[in-house]
């Protein structure tokens, strides 16, 4: 698979964050964090990872994840697994 | 999304320390004395004053009751001294509860969602300002709490909350509706979490308030109709742009979910010593029962059938008791992090108590569907326990999830527990160390194989958590009754190792099969059935 272009993710992050928070207005921002800003709980985040790993169709290792807190910190995993 | 060790290898850690203090009801021998002093109290108030029956049958504890509770001191028992309090552990404080609700779930419930999950804010996370204000009057009984955080949209999904808390000209408001409210008919003060989008400098983020149900723009709407529960109030709670004082805030600003959750983390704890407490009540009377009533030239208790069934009940019922018992240890020692401890407690035992309390009702014949003998109002009493603070559903699936962040080697290797217990339970100590391996095992396969993608299989996620929770089960009985046999030899100790042998075998079979359904994989015929009728 050819790896998408950062805003390609950027949209797609978006898209499934709207969708498990159909509430969240507004702009999403790449320093928006997951929990303060977005206001997912720990569960909504590891829906948020499960739902783009399998778009993606990514073997993601979970310890590889820990860090992730940010919408930015997603669309950089993301990129780092496809590369 | 922190990587935190898992469930089980902490508490091996400590395996011979926190064994002896979980036959202790306090931190220490002062605190044990005030536990056993109120629990005379509350056997004496409780059998003369309490009646179900007539609880039920007016839907409200009542105000006499509300102020007999007040002047014994029960709405402080988790208060710290300094305001009034008893200052009671969660161990002691959670005795006292699982006491009271031996006699009325409704009364309990009032008291232990008062002591626990209502007031952790204000106890735990509150200003000094915001206690000194508060606590005196609540421990006096002036003011009885309530925690909101249900919404007509938002159950389990506490994220998704419409109740807005925003700042206009300076002031904070709050506006929305919290529905099923419990003792809100009569709180004086409320925990409300609310969505504050924009404040703290958070985008998103959720504020947990103190509330005054005295001030403007607070309305309690109409009691509910439930099946059981019926003595505490339950009701919504509209909050019609109320203005709140800054110093209202319970923590951080934006940080209030975390604050939720933690809560409710204590929480559980206190509703899984109710369950405890119901189970145990069931059991005694079912015992009672099953002593006097005589069929076919015998009293039921000669059966065989009937002495295995309450044997396997007695066991269940010290499972919850001890899983409890180790809860309140890692919580009172600030040991850990006790969010999935308080999960499994909270599961384990409503779901036990619900099985133990059908199963006593069952032993009764048709004396235990008689609405006088006590045990219907059981049955409806615990039913909720399996949805309120967290649907026991949803939180297999949290717990499941949580097994995502357990570093994978720690799974491959835990200390084992078969040399640390005395002969008698050697053979039990060494069937959990090897289904302990198993388990772990399973679990870095899963994470290996699925990673996120264990989150479309719910099925699986669910079948997880009981394996784990059987497992800690296993895990907290051999904690309990390797100290309590150890070195002793006296009746109460022969009936613990045997009650601990049987718990140990029901929990390895629960564990097993559930094991056995992980490897087996997807139930076909179910999924097939579903799509057919379900909208897809």
């Amino acid at each position: 698979m050819t790896a998408p272009s950062a805003d390609i993710l950027r949209n797609d992050v978006d898209e499934i964050i709207r969708r498990i928070r159909p509430d969240f207005k507004g702009e999403i921002k790449v320093t928006d964090r997951l929990r303060e800003d977005i206001g997912l709980d720990s569960l909504h985040a590891m829906e948020l990872l499960s739902a783009v790993t399998e778009k993606y169709e990514l073997d993601v290792d979970i310890e590889e994840v820990q860090e992730v807190k940010t919408v930015g910190d997603v669309v950089q995993f993301l990129t780092t697994a496809m590369a | 999304m922190p990587g935190k060790t898992n469930l089980f290898t902490p508490i091996l850690e400590a395996f011979r320390q926190i064994g002896p203090r979980l036959a202790t009801s306090g931190r220490t021998q002062e605190e044990q004395e005030v536990v056993a002093s109120i629990l005379r109290e509350v056997n004496r108030y409780c059998r003369k004053e309490v009646d179900g029956l007539a609880i039920d049958r007016r839907g409200a504890l009542g105000q006499e009751m509300l102020d007999a509770v007040a002047e014994r001191g029960w709405f402080g028992l988790t208060i710290p001294e300094e305001y009034g309090g008893a200052g009671l552990s969660m161990s002691a404080a959670t005795r006292i509860a699982t006491e009271i609700c031996k006699y009325n779930g409704s009364l309990a419930t009032c008291v232990a969602l008062h002591s626990g999950l209502a007031l952790y804010g204000l106890i735990h996370l509150a200003s000094k300002d915001l206690q000194s204000r508060y606590l005196p009057e609540i421990a006096a009984g002036q003011r009885i709490a309530a925690f909101c955080a249900t919404e007509p949209n938002a159950g389990s999904d506490i994220g998704s909350m419409r109740t807005l808390l925003y700042e206009q000209d300076g002031i904070f408001r709050l506006r929305g509706s919290k529905s099923y409210v419990t003792n809100g008919g009569f709180a004086g003060v409320l925990t409300v979490i609310a969505s504050s989008p924009g404040l703290g400098g958070a985008r998103g983020g959720h504020t947990m308030v103190v509330i005054d149900p005295s001030w403007t723009g607070v309305h309690k709407q109409a009691e509910e109709n439930k099946l059981g529960l019926k003595g505490p109030s339950t009701i919504t709670i509209d909050f019609d742009d109320v203005e709140v004082p800054r110093d209202h805030v319970i923590g951080e600003v934006s940080k209030g979910l975390d604050l939720a959750h933690e809560a409710l983390t204590w929480g559980r704890s206190f509703m899984a010593a109710g369950c405890l407490g119901s189970a145990m009540a069931a059991v005694q009377e079912a015992r009672e029962h099953i002593a006097g009533r005589v069929q076919f030239g015998r009293t039921l208790d000669q059966f065989p059938l009937v002495r295995e069934q309450m044997a396997a009940a007695m066991a269940d019922v010290y499972t919850v008791e001890t899983v409890l018992r180790l809860v309140c240890d890692v919580f009172d020692s600030r040991s850990g992090d006790i969010a999935l401890d308080s999960t499994v407690a909270k599961v384990l035992g409503s779901e036990r108590a619900w099985n133990v309390i059908d199963r006593g009702l069952q032993l009764m014949g048709g004396a235990g569907f008689i609405e006088e003998t006590g045990m219907p109002r059981r049955l409806r009493d615990v039913r909720v326990t399996r949805i309120f603070e967290g649907a026991n559903d949803v939180l297999r699936l949290h717990l499941a999830s949580a097994t995502l962040g357990w570093p994978r080697a720690g799974l491959q290797e835990f200390p084992e527990v078969s040399p640390l217990v005395p002969a008698p339970l050697r053979t039990e100590a060494e069937r959990f160390d090897e289904m302990l391996r198993e388990v772990g095992v399973c679990l870095a396969s899963i994470q290996k194989q699925y990673g996120f993608k264990l989150f479309q299989r719910q099925s699986l996620q669910s079948v997880m958590a009981d394996a784990i929770m059987a497992t800690y089960g296993m895990m907290a009985v051999l904690v309990r009754a390797a100290a309590s046999v150890q070195d002793q030899d006296t009746p109460e100790t022969c009936v613990e190792l045997a009650t601990a042998k049987l718990a140990c075998k029901r929990l390895e079979s629960e564990a097993r099969l559930a094991l056995q359904t992980m490897t087996r994989g997807a139930d076909d015929e179910a999924l097939t059935l579903a799509n057919a009728v379900l909208a897809q």
